[in-house]
């Protein structure tokens, strides 16, 4: 069984010298231990693996009322982007580390529970979905992968999916699991992305651990700084705030997240923040595209 | 095979899992996810990292404790490239940009003299005109040798309408001193980070138009924002006030010729 380790092992009893002992074993057993595992790669979850969804035409919350918006076929990240990932992206953009990435980029909470710059510690679970990342760092981190964050139309029309069907929106016990995971806040650390539930798509916690940012998420305006703007939008905003009492659970569900986007800034790094990232498709020529 | 090697694997890196936790004080299954070369380098540049957070925390400590740190480099004649700049200043953003000139600039270029700047599309009708004749007013309660040491900047949030040509002429049709106008286009990338930075929120509303805040921002010689002038038709007085205390404190640090 232990063919691989057995050499060190031989030399950590005798030694007794544990510090220095268990650090060749660390080596000796993780090479051995990659060595093989790249022969099994694929029975291992891949992190950044992509599903597609194929478009299709929704009514946005706050869209242009009664128009329907189209999507068009994307990637999207099947696991939320976990503290593991974004610890080897940290690795080989250093200026992204927590004390180094300008303000202006991140508010104080940016990795706020990371042990160290670069280690993780009990806070922060290799496997949990990233959280404390402010919108130019979840950008970065897609961007270095060669993708780009989803948009809004495209995170919220993946989001609408149920277990087995593409839109369970119309589902009342859909929308009263996302409102009841709204109405109380998630235990830390957060659970292992494996443990996620997968939506039609394929698409796995898009609903129920964490917020997550899409590359336009500056573009709800609710309040204030255009009060006098002559669009006329913050109308059609406070009539849908002023009707939630009358309106579907399912678009209360969705204003809560558009008031969320609505109210934060692109530095914010809060505990909740987490993100995925997306592609376009390959343009369909009838083959089977493979991620 | 796979079935055979999976084993081994599992208790393989189960010491590991375990030598990961006491060690590390990570979760030890990051073995199997981050490669052999990552993994080795994560115990050690643990174990550096006290160095490493203290300079960083020393560097934050050193442009937060001193709100003058950032304007060090003008007084003493350095390039603005080398010397740090303030945690807060917009020119950290590094996407490029394109002038009305077809000149391609990066908010770092905009150092030395404060800024108003704005995000408007030129074939906006009603809020961006007026944000326009805000900027003007602006411009007006100032002097002429004041004016030229201000950036008027419109940024467009329509790139692809706006192109080079289409600024250049609104500049002119609005009569825009390019002396100092700017009129900057990027991708829609670009655009969504600046206004990211801003602070200004903007969406397509079809068929041609934009739904967007309506903000001047004034920022000082360094990129950071020291005022921001909401709404439309507001009194100019306080966005003037704003660029007058940085322009007297400019010359409070550039010694006379």
């Amino acid at each position: 069984m232990h063919q691989g380790a057995s050499p060190s092992t031989k030399r950590l009893i005798p030694s007794l010298r544990l510090p220095c002992a268990l650090s060749v074993l660390v080596v000796c057993q993780l090479l051995v231990a990659l060595a093989l595992a790249t022969t099994t790669k694929r029975t291992q979850p891949t992190p950044g693996r992509m599903v597609r969804v194929a478009g299709g035409t929704f009514v946005p919350l706050y869209g242009t009322r009664d128009k329907p918006e189209s999507v068009r076929p994307f990637l999207l990240d099947a696991l939320p982007v976990t503290n593991g990932d974004y610890l080897r992206f940290l690795l080989k953009n250093q200026r992204f580390l927590r004390g180094k990435l300008p303000r202006v980029f991140a508010d104080e909470d940016y990795l706020r529970h990371f042990e160290q710059p670069l280690r993780l510690g009990p806070n922060a679970p290799v496997d949990a979905p990233l959280t404390h990342v402010s919108w130019f760092a979840a950008r970065a981190y897609c961007r270095a992968e060669g993708k780009r964050l989803p948009s809004m139309l495209e995170w919220e029309f993946a989001a609408r999916a149920g277990k087995d069907v593409a839109d369970a929106t119309s589902f009342p016990e859909f929308t009263q699991k996302i409102l009841d995971w709204y109405g109380k806040p998630s235990k830390l650390p957060l659970p292992s992305v494996t443990t996620l539930e997968a939506n039609y798509w394929g698409i796995s916690g898009m609903h129920g651990v964490i917020w997550e940012w899409v590359e336009d998420f500056n573009s709800v305006l609710l309040t204030g700084a255009s009060r006098k703007d002559a669009s006329g939008t913050d109308n059609e905003l406070f009539c849908a705030a002023g009707s939630l009492g009358s309106i579907d659970p399912a678009d209360y569900a969705t204003f809560l997240r558009y008031a969320m986007r609505a109210s934060t800034s692109a530095t914010y790094a809060g505990q909740t923040m987490g993100f995925r990232c997306a592609k376009d498709a390959p343009l369909p020529k009838k083959q089977k595209n493979k991620t | 095979m796979k079935t055979k090697v999976n084993l081994p694997i599992r208790s393989l890196i189960f010491p590991f899992v375990l030598l990961g936790l006491a060690e590390l004080g990570c979760d030890g299954s990051q073995a199997e996810k981050t490669s052999k070369k990552e993994a080795a380098q994560t115990p050690r540049a643990g174990a550096t990292k006290p160095h490493d957070s203290t300079k960083a925390a020393a560097d934050d400590q050193g442009t937060a404790a001193d709100p003058h740190a950032h304007h060090r480099h003008h007084a003493g004649l350095q390039i603005p490239a080398e010397a740090p700049l303030s945690g807060a200043s917009l020119f950290h953003v590094e996407s490029t940009f394109t002038t009305q000139a077809g000149k391609d600039l990066q908010l770092k270029e905009l150092g030395g003299k404060p800024s108003v700047v704005a995000m408007v599309y030129t074939h906006c009708e009603h809020a961006c005109p007026m944000i326009v004749a805000d900027m003007k007013a602006i411009e007006k309660g100032l002097s002429d040798e004041q004016r030229r040491g201000v950036h008027f900047v419109l940024a467009s949030i329509d790139p692809e309408r706006d192109t080079v040509e289409r600024l250049s002429a609104f500049a002119k049709q609005a009569s825009l001193d390019a002396s100092h106008w700017t009129l900057l286009r990027a991708e829609a990338g670009t655009v969504r980070e600046l206004a990211a930075v801003l602070g200004v929120k903007y969406r397509p509303e079809p068929p041609s138009d934009f739904a967007h805040s309506n903000l001047l921002t004034v920022l000082d010689a360094d990129g950071v924002i020291v005022h921001r002038q909401e709404g439309l038709g507001s009194d100019p007085k306080d966005s003037i006030s704003a660029l007058l205390k940085q322009l007297g404190a400019k010359r409070e640090r550039v010694s006379p010729e």
